[in-house]
């Protein structure tokens, strides 16, 4: 193989990626390594998998040419299963194609060549990155309500770094990255997948679900994360889901699991709140709600029926909710952050929200004595939680 | 309100889960008017309300709140003022499997429309495993449209849980600050 150069195709390569490779192996690398079209005499096939079909193409070529070693170029990280697989992150860094094509040019035997993610640069050294995840999910032990609402006394609002103590960034953590996809799947109304702390989740407008490979245990602390990288969203083609959903299901080797998508954003914007409000929230200002979330079907948080009640009744600011429902302040708040990933609540004025106060009286005396009966009555067998969940 | 002889009224379309409402709430086995369906009623269901469901929830003490359901057919529609006296608010179930559900709740809420700027008002959507569409934000937009501010809530007629905050919410929409009696 000394003599013969290596022989490459490549698949789902726009045609000016092609011409550069072209150029490359030609000048750079002095045609030890050429292009060919035809896939058959290839020696190496190098494939974009932030294609469209990438991914399609990638599954049809272990199933028919199993032996055959794939360079495969994308944006994200990726578990590679097969030996003769090798990622390289983009933007491709040369060298690190070069120390591949040589050592596959060399006749290496493909057994033996490691798995190598190169982001930088290719080091047989380099240690496993334990995601945030695992280590998040390591992390793990308190009651649920305080996974939801946090344990934070209240606050004094005139008191900035009180408030600041209670605020978080919800577009800096797995809740923002999840909200911007469900987003842009519903504006082009096509399934998205997005990629962020090394969590994948699949966005399907069509039937408003939300998959994920990994459970509550993973998801719940990586919640609490923050991160400047951006996550990264790839719309997938309604034809090839089914595959895309089983590379999700594969990569993980879990079960997947299929949320709705409004319990979803509840459930992890509760996580990622822990009785706080996003950073841009006005406390000095009113919040109101603009419809009553589908309390039935999301995660039970403490008071969420009370909450919602006064809150659809009046406009008042956040901590005046909890003070008039003799609540713990993170209460409100936890509910306002999960209600505002849902587009339920707001800091609006009375006018922009154009609300006809409720002009009810409220309960006195001895209504209200049978109705606190009535209440007592109705709480009384316990509630069973509704999970949302269905086994893919 | 008249404390003596509250009464929570359930209405809504045939088949839409009033008699099975009640009877999960109720603390008796509920009385239940059935008929044998004749009209159309008879491709939804076999039997059917007539004249009305009724049970009651036992509190505390000896007073207790009285659940009413209404029929839904149409020709019954003289009992549903009768039935709606002295009510603390009213309680609209509807098919999400039915033709036009939207429809449905905006005719019951006109209907009932008086004693519900009254007293309250909450809507229970069932059936939704079944047809998960029309999705509950159109609802949601009908109720914003009509400036009523009630809850919305998927619900399975038959179970407690649900029942329970669909008629909590009720108590809630008339005084947030309710408390349990202690």
């Amino acid at each position: 193989m000394k003599n013969n150069p290596l022989l490459i195709t490549t698949l789902c390569l726009d045609k000016r990626t092609r011409k550069a490779f072209e150029l490359y192996f030609r000048s750079v690398c002095e045609n030890r390594f050429v292009l060919t079209a035809d896939e058959t005499r290839a020696n190496v096939i190098i494939l974009d998998m932030d294609a469209v079909n990438g991914h399609q193409e990638y599954v049809y070529l272990r199933k028919n040419e199993p032996s055959k070693p794939v360079i495969l170029l994308s944006l994200v990280h990726r578990e590679l299963e097969e030996t003769n697989a090798f990622l390289i992150r983009k933007p491709i860094d040369h060298n690190d194609l070069l120390k591949i094509l040589n050592r596959l040019a060399a006749g290496i035997d493909a057994e033996t060549v490691s798995k190598v993610e190169t982001h930088g640069s290719v080091d047989s050294n380099h240690a496993p990155v334990v995601s945030d995840a695992v280590y998040a999910a390591n992390c793990l032990g308190k009651e649920e309500l305080v996974h939801f609402v946090g344990e934070h006394a209240d606050i004094d609002i005139n008191k900035p770094r009180e408030v600041l103590a209670v605020t978080y960034s919800p577009e800096k953590m797995f809740q923002g990255a999840v909200c911007r996809a469900v987003s842009l799947a519903t504006k082009h109304q096509t399934p998205i997948e997005v990629v962020a702390f090394g969590i994948g989740v699949v966005i399907d407008p069509a039937k408003h679900l939300a998959y994920s490979a990994v459970n509550d245990s993973v998801l719940r602390p990586l919640c609490l994360l923050e991160t400047e990288d951006p996550p990264q969203y790839r719309r997938l083609k309604e034809r090839f889901l089914e595959q895309d959903l089983y590379t999700l299901k594969m990569k993980k080797g879990a079960k997947l699991t299929a949320h709705d998508i409004e319990a979803f954003i509840w459930k992890i914007s509760l996580w990622s709140s822990r009785g706080r409000v996003p950073k841009n929230t006005n406390l000095r200002a009113c919040a109101g709600l603009t419809a009553w979330p589908n309390l039935t079907r999301l995660e039970p948080i403490p008071d969420g029926l009370r909450i919602t009640a006064l809150m659809m009744r009046e406009l008042l600011p956040l901590v005046e909710v909890a003070k008039q429902l003799n609540l713990p302040q993170r209460y409100v708040f936890s509910f306002y952050s999960a209600a505002r990933a849902l587009g339920y609540a707001n800091n609006l004025s009375s006018s922009s929200m154009g609300i006809v106060k409720n002009q009810h009286k409220l309960a006195a005396g001895e209504s209200r004595s049978i109705l606190g009966k009535l209440l007592n009555r109705l709480t009384k067998k316990p509630a069973v939680a509704i999970p949302q969940k269905h086994a893919v | 309100m008249t404390t003596g002889n509250l009464k929570i009224v359930f209405t809504g379309p045939v088949g839409a889960g009033k008699t099975t409402a009640i009877a999960t709430l109720s603390d008796d086995a509920p009385i239940s008017t059935n008929e044998s369906a004749t009209d159309m009623t008879q491709k939804r269901k076999s039997e059917t309300t007539v004249a009305m469901d009724y049970g009651t929830m036992k509190l505390d003490g000896r007073e207790k709140i009285h659940l009413y359901g209404t029929p839904g057919q149409e020709r019954f529609n003289f009992m549903w003022d009768i039935l709606t006296n002295n009510a603390l608010g009213v309680i609209i179930l509807v098919d999400n499997t039915r033709p036009d559900p939207i429809k449905d709740m905006l005719f019951f809420i006109n209907t009932f429309r008086a004693i519900i700027d009254e007293t309250a008002l909450a809507v229970g959507i069932t059936q939704t495993d079944r047809s998960v569409l029309p999705r509950i934000e159109k609802y949601q937009d009908k109720l914003k449209e009509l400036h009523l501010r009630a809850a919305i809530f998927e619900v399975d007629a038959r179970e407690y849980r649900d029942v329970s905050m669909l008629v909590q919410s009720l108590l809630f929409s008339i005084d947030p600050g309710l408390e349990c009696a202690s």
